[in-house]
């Protein structure tokens, strides 16, 4: 279990690594001057030169790619040109927003997706089930900010109550998370099912039924738990994609968070946010992923004592 | 063993069997014609201003009404179903070959290749595709040939992955062994005996790659860093109705429906193929 | 009649297919004396394991329990709600199924598979199941029975496995313990060890036991009486020394002479000709007509009933003449 773990770390350590090589050099090797665009057309190629020697951009890439991992180890990911403030000042402001919108969202996408995948499976075939997987291939094809700009249209601005910009109050955060976790609860609800109908074969089922266990305890112990493996792998894929998609749904719904500040940068090129931000979302992807093999040794005990399998 | 010829013809006698996949081909086949016959289909020039139109409800003349430069909303979401598809098809090609080399090489070599490959993948796999995308996007700028190299060069690791289980199936198979022990180039054994025993995970992957591509695109020209403006995208139109969805629903509603029905169609399709060609699923 | 716990009558199952309606158990009826044991043979896909749901009201769709009655001790079951029916699986009739690498739950503890079955049925607390659990592992023979009691079932040899399955069965002290096919799975030698538990466990409790198996050895090592199955009828039902002694149906015959070392005779190893017919083309007249050395114009246009006195019926038209109380 121990060099399991050291190994998933280190792994994860590397996988990061990567990601930030990447994104510097996708971000910096790259036409259109930043600083030109800073300036405006009239400003004079002397300036531009002097500025760009105070930003540090007149020094060979490799070099800067090293001062801003070190200052990235130190929690220093540079200055925003534009803002002129701290790069992990922003983030830090911005990243309870999306953290708090994603997390919530996800959770609700879980629960709804959980229910709707086991009610599904064990009516399979039925009119009931049918009518679920209809919506959930809706649910799973429909881009989240259209679903954003439908919500917005047909609920937020029918009930007043319920606002369409911000997260300020409890009843804000409604139009954002479905947007947000309709997706998500569809592709948790079909996995569910599929899962839950592999399991739902096995003897070990029938088992637990002629030994007169209730229905109840029958489904959510001894099939949902053997259908869970399935699950959490989707589950650790999501969160990835869900930092993305938040993006989307923060722009929409004007919500400060991670996205909007990545999204607003980019428009103004405003490089170090820029990296910033998707170094933040790699770093929480990255953890995602190796808590989620981490779970996996949790969940099943086969893993866990029998060190690494598949 | 069967035959490729009598593979594919199983294969689709076994599709054919699936009213879903059926319906959903039958889309596919509208959208592709849609999208080829565009200028032929629609009935206005889709960047035609006509200021009196400005936001007109929709009515015989313009079925789905006319955005805020009087342009027919109709016309620009067939314009859009063009670049849709034409990225998800351009975009998965370009993912299928580096995905299909990158996975043939990790599970034909093996040993440093293959963990070096290996390592790339989940390097490539464990960032959601729409933020490398974006970041490639904002280094290239907005751009229909952009979206393409985008969107192609960032979706290779699933293809990658399912190729290398494939090969790595396939060399333990006698065959392919026995072409070793005669002496045949590893590039022949690659293009010759590798690729069409992959073929059918490559059509799989490609068809389930385009609707996730067609999503990819809709996002990005929504955050305007997709096609350039004034050409028509279903997520740059979407993007554009966000200052008028108060009173103009109708506007943001078309737009999303067409991705809706793209993506439901290609998903559906490539389910059906899934079980159509996976061998493993047949008896 | 004596002590009855078990009473099935006219039993039948039927599963409704894109091919038609398959009758996949057909008006089977017999009963089960307290501590008594029944043997139930047939080559598989007879209907052996769908009569065990049948009596446990478990048939999976698309099958049905079209008509008869299973009375448990009195109580009737076909029909009974699902929440009644809970309380008397595992309490009052237990089950030991034949696959003891998959019939454990792969994800829990052999201990708390076992102590949750005795807390589904019995008001106590976990602490006390778990005692119980534990003496019971004791009980039916597994070394270090603690370290067993932690462990999840993928650890555990298949005779490990099944001597599991077997104290999860008896940790209610059921009236009736069906046995479906549970050695076929194992070695022979752990087979031997394990029917020798059964046995030694059945005298203890005084469990009725359903012995339910394609082999003629185990049945006469097991059975007190045995009900012969082929496509889901009895062909034959009589006492076990009485089967083995003068067995009548062609079937039974047939199947004797399949074991080496058993009644057949000239030591050579028989074969019944053809194979069991599918449940959607079935012959017309007897079942086992299109195999049966004997058949005649009649075997093959009509189908036979049971034949024969109360303590040896046959599903043959050679013993017709028999008749109720016939001698034999």
């Amino acid at each position: 279990m121990k060099r399991y773990l050291v190994k998933r770390v280190l792994l994860a350590l590397g996988i990061l690594f990567s990601i930030s090589l990447i994104t510097f050099f996708i971000l910096n090797i790259m036409p259109g001057d930043p600083v030109a665009l800073m300036l405006g057309d009239t400003a004079d190629p002397n300036t531009i030169e002097t500025v760009r020697h105070n930003l540090g951009m007149d020094k060979p890439y490799l070099q800067q790619y090293l001062e801003w991992i070190a200052g990235a180890f130190t929690g220093d990911l540079g200055t925003s040109y534009f803002q002129r403030k701290a790069v992990a000042g922003l983030l830090a402001s911005a990243f309870g927003y999306t953290a708090r919108l994603a997390a919530l969202s996800y959770l609700i996408a879980l629960a709804v997706g959980l229910a709707v995948g086991i009610v599904s499976a064990l009516n399979r075939g039925t009119l009931l089930d049918r009518g679920l997987m209809t919506l959930t291939v809706v649910g799973i094809s429909a881009p989240s900010f259209w679903v954003a700009i439908i919500l917005q249209i047909f609920i937020g601005l029918r009930f007043k109550a319920i606002p369409i910009e911000g997260l300020d109050s409890p009843i804000s955060y409604l139009l954002p998370c479905i947007s947000l976790g309709l997706r998500y609860a569809a592709s948790i609800a079909r996995i569910t099912r599929t899962s839950m109908l592999e399991v739902m074969g096995q003897d070990f089922i029938r088992t637990a039924r002629a030994k007169g266990l209730s229905p109840a305890r029958t489904v959510l112990v001894h099939m949902f738990r053997n259908a869970l493996v399935p699950i959490i792998t989707v589950v650790g894929t999501d969160i990835g994609t869900l930092f993305a998609g938040s993006m989307l749904t923060e722009s929409v719904f004007n919500i400060q968070g991670v996205g909007k500040l990545l999204v607003d940068n980019i428009t103004k090129r405003d490089i170090p946010v820029v990296q910033g931000c998707v170094i933040c979302v790699a770093v929480v992807c990255v953890a995602v992923y190796l808590i989620v093999d981490l779970l996996y040794a949790a969940v099943d005990p086969n893993i866990r004592l029998g060190g690494e399998q598949a | 063993m069967l035959t490729y010829q009598g593979y594919y013809r199983e294969s689709w006698e076994l599709l054919k069997k699936d009213p879903l996949a059926m319906i959903s081909l039958a889309v596919v086949v509208v959208l592709v014609v849609v999208a080829l016959f565009a200028p032929l289909i629609a009935p206005y020039d889709p960047d035609k201003q006509v200021l009196r139109q400005k936001l007109m409800d929709p009515c015989l003349e313009h079925w789905f009404g006319c955005d805020e430069h009087g342009r027919d909303i109709l016309s620009r979401c067939i314009y859009g179903c063009r670049v849709s598809l034409s990225v998800g098809l351009v975009s998965q090609l370009i993912a299928t070959v580096i995905g299909y080399f990158m996975g043939v090489c990790a599970g034909y070599f093996g040993g440093k290749v293959d963990a070096a490959i290996s390592f790339l993948i989940q390097v490539f796999s464990s960032l959601p595709d729409l933020l490398l995308a974006m970041a490639l996007m904002f280094a290239l700028g907005s751009g229909l040939l952009n979206l393409y190299i985008s969107l192609g060069v960032l979706a290779w690791s699933r293809t990658a992955r399912l190729i290398r289980g494939t090969v790595l199936q396939l060399k333990e198979k006698e065959y392919v062994r026995s072409c070793k022990v005669d002496g045949g180039g590893d590039l022949r054994i690659i293009l010759r005996h590798l690729l069409p025993n992959c073929i059918p995970t490559l059509i799989i992957t490609i068809t389930m790659g385009i609707p996730s591509a067609i999503l990819s695109e809709a996002s990005l020209s929504f955050l305007g860093l997709g096609v350039r403006s004034p050409m028509a995208s279903w997520g740059s139109m979407i993007a554009a109705s966000q200052d008028y969805f108060r009173h103009k629903a109708f506007y943001s509603l078309f737009p999303g429906l067409c991705i809706i029905v793209a993506v439901i169609a290609f998903n559906t399709l490539g389910d059906g193929l899934r079980d159509a060609l996976d061998p493993k699923l047949r008896k | 009649m004596a002590d009855t716990i078990l009473e099935v009558r006219d039993l039948s199952i039927t599963f409704f297919t894109k091919q038609g309606r398959l009758p996949t158990v057909d008006g089977l009826s017999f009963s089960l004396e307290r501590g008594e044991t029944l043997g139930i043979v047939g080559e598989s896909g007879c209907g052996k394991s769908m009569t065990v749901n049948g009596i446990l009201q478990m048939v999976p769709p698309p099958g049905k329990v079209t008509g008869g009655s299973v009375k448990l001790a009195g109580e009737e079951l076909v029909g009974m709600r699902e929440r009644e029916l809970c309380k008397k699986r595992g309490r009052d009739v237990a089950v030991i199924f034949q696959e003891p690498m998959t019939s454990l739950d792969p994800l829990m503890t052999c201990g708390r598979q076992i102590s949750e079955t005795i807390q589904a049925h019995k008001k106590v607390s976990r602490k006390e199941a778990d005692a119980r659990a534990l003496e019971l592992i004791e009980l039916v023979g597994i070394p270090m029975p603690e370290k067993i009691f932690r462990s999840v079932p993928g650890r555990l040899s298949g005779g490990m496995r099944q001597r599991i399955v077997i104290a999860m069965a008896l940790c209610n002290d059921p009236g009736v313990l069906i046995c479906d096919e549970p050695t076929t799975a194992l070695d022979v030698t752990v087979q031997a060890q394990i029917l020798g538990l059964i046995d030694e466990l059945k005298e203890k409790f005084g469990t009725a036991v359903i012995f339910i198996t394609h082999d003629l050895g185990v049945i006469r090592q097991m059975a007190d009486k045995v009900l012969v199955m082929y496509v889901g009828q009895a062909v034959e039902q009589v006492d076990a020394k009485e089967l083995f002694a003068n067995p009548l149906h062609p079937y039974t015959q047939g199947l004797m002479r399949c074991i080496p070392g058993m009644d057949g005779g000239d030591g050579d190893l028989h074969v019944i000709d053809g194979a069991v017919p599918m449940l959607y083309d079935l012959p017309q007249g007897c079942l086992f007509a299109p195999r049966c050395p004997y058949a005649d114009e009649r075997c093959r246009k009509e189908r036979p009933g049971l034949y024969g006195p109360e303590g040896h019926r046959v599903r043959c038209f050679r013993c017709e003449a028999m008749g109720e109380g016939g001698a034999v």
